[in-house]
């Protein structure tokens, strides 16, 4: 029996990158799981750093204006009652932990 | 009547918020970023009362002076280079691999961004007498093998970062023209700046390529017309059908693949991306100002970090406008050139030219 995750509001997450130096606007890489499928020792992370609370600390932040080319990721968070949490954060706002989480996520583009 | 108990909220137009935090110290940033969430909850509460999803974006121009100007003469700038190695993880700046006067790694990334930050700071500092990315010798940070497959290279600020490409569609990004298109980021954020949305990111775009290109020429040793005018040449996937991410010389002709699409960027404002995605097309409708260089300097011939180069540095130091449109460039190239060469000049009437070749009236 798989292990219940007591606690986690993210059921399922979807990460869509775009932007960057290409600008390549037709070029979007989606990464998409359930919480559930991933591995056992990881889901405590992916919960912890997609809670959508947190994220909306991090989309609170305004993003450095001399930055350039960074990326810009969507974020949706499905929780447990099917509630659709949507964020739209810059690569900047984003830990490095974080970032280091979607990296993982598998590709459905 | 001000409905707010903090007058500043009613006095500060959000442009001016932006400019402030563009170029305000770290007090004047988290004034100004308090400013931001302040006004953004009273516009989606205005919003909600008008049933309007906008609130008009008005006022009057920030005045707020550049302070990267150029110190002292070429010989007394020092460069200090700093390459990290990011060991494919998102952590800013990563392990330290080679700093200035250090041997090379032998890892081709490293090296590469050794040398290419080289190339650019001596570029700023023996053509147009500028130290370093802030004009008071800031060390060039770089950070190489950033994340995992991560197609990308950006200016977060403070420091440049370079993933290796999927392998995919990009193979890598440590290519001279876009380190230095990297690095002129920075210039741009520490002459003034220019806000990255709209037509001013794309001044922001256009003037990093146009130094990312003067760059590779420059190294190379070649004049206007033998340089090929590409950014980001051979950094594309080995299955992609292009020869670059843009072409200078012929914008929308980069590209054109099955997976990309077709290079989007237009040549002249009758073709101008009226888009809100990449912050209002900024990586797209750079390519007219970027042609609009590239018809200069093929008017005046020779090298373009001379005459074409020098106007197109002053300009930026100049400009003082972080929300300038393509036609306030035009007009702050001019009078660079009118500075340099004086009214009437060849320099002047060809980049009056350049310009309404574009589509641009100055």
């Amino acid at each position: 029996m798989e292990p219940v995750l007591v606690g986690c509001v993210a059921m399922i997450i979807e990460v869509v990158s775009q932007g960057g130096f290409g600008g390549l606007t037709g070029v979007q890489v989606t990464r998409r799981a359930v919480v559930e499928d991933l591995p056992s020792a990881a889901q405590e992370q992916y919960c912890a750093r997609f809670d959508p609370g947190h994220l909306s600390e991090l989309a609170a932040v305004v993003r450095p204006l001399g930055a350039a080319d960074t990326i810009s990721y969507e974020i949706t968070v499905v929780d447990e009652e099917g509630a659709r949490h949507h964020f739209v954060l810059d690569e900047t706002l984003l830990p490095a932990e974080l970032l280091d989480l979607i990296d993982a996520l598998p590709r459905a583009r | 009547m001000c409905e707010f108990h903090n007058p500043i909220n009613c006095i500060v137009p959000p442009h001016m918020v932006d400019v402030l935090m563009l170029r305000g110290d770290a007090s004047v940033r988290k004034m100004a970023e308090g400013l931001v969430k302040i006004g953004s909850a009273v516009r989606e509460a205005r919003a909600a009362e008008q049933g309007s999803g906008m609130v008009p974006r008005d006022g009057a121009q920030g005045v707020f002076v550049s302070r990267a100007l150029a110190e002292g003469a070429a010989a007394a700038h020092t460069c200090d280079r700093r390459v990290h190695d990011g060991e494919e993880k998102a952590g800013l700046p990563g392990k330290l691999v080679r700093a200035e006067g250090d041997p090379a790694t032998g890892d081709p990334e490293v090296d590469r961004a050794y040398d290419g930050a080289g190339d650019v700071f001596s570029l700023y500092s023996e053509e147009f007498q500028r130290n370093s990315i802030d004009g008071f010798g800031m060390p060039i940070v770089q950070t190489v093998h950033h994340r995992r497959d991560y197609n990308n290279a950006f200016w977060n600020g403070t420091q440049m970062a370079y993933g290796d490409g999927d392998g995919e569609i990009f193979s890598t990004f440590t290519e001279l023209s876009v380190i230095a298109h990297e690095i002129s980021h920075g210039v741009v954020q520490h002459s003034g700046g220019l806000i990255y949305q709209g037509q001013s990111g794309a001044l922001n775009e256009s003037y990093a390529d146009v130094f990312g290109a003067m760059t590779a020429q420059r190294s190379a040793g070649q004049s206007v017309y033998e340089a090929d005018w590409l950014v980001g040449k051979g950094i594309l996937g080995p299955n992609i059908n292009g020869k670059a991410l843009r072409s200078m010389k012929a914008p929308g002709t980069a590209y054109s693949d099955a997976l990309l699409g077709q290079d989007p960027q237009p040549y002249h404002m009758d073709f101008y991306v009226d888009t809100t995605s990449d912050n209002g097309g900024v990586h797209i409708n750079s390519g007219i100002p970027n042609h609009a260089f590239y018809l200069y300097c093929m008017y005046l011939g020779g090298n373009s970090w001379e005459r074409p180069g020098q106007i197109w540095y002053k300009a930026l130091q100049n400009i003082n406008n972080p929300h300038a449109t393509f036609g306030d460039w035009a007009a702050e190239t001019l009078d660079a050139a009118i500075e340099l060469h004086g009214i009437g000049s060849y320099e002047m009437l060809m980049l009056r030219r350049a310009w309404n070749l574009v589509g641009i009236d100055v």
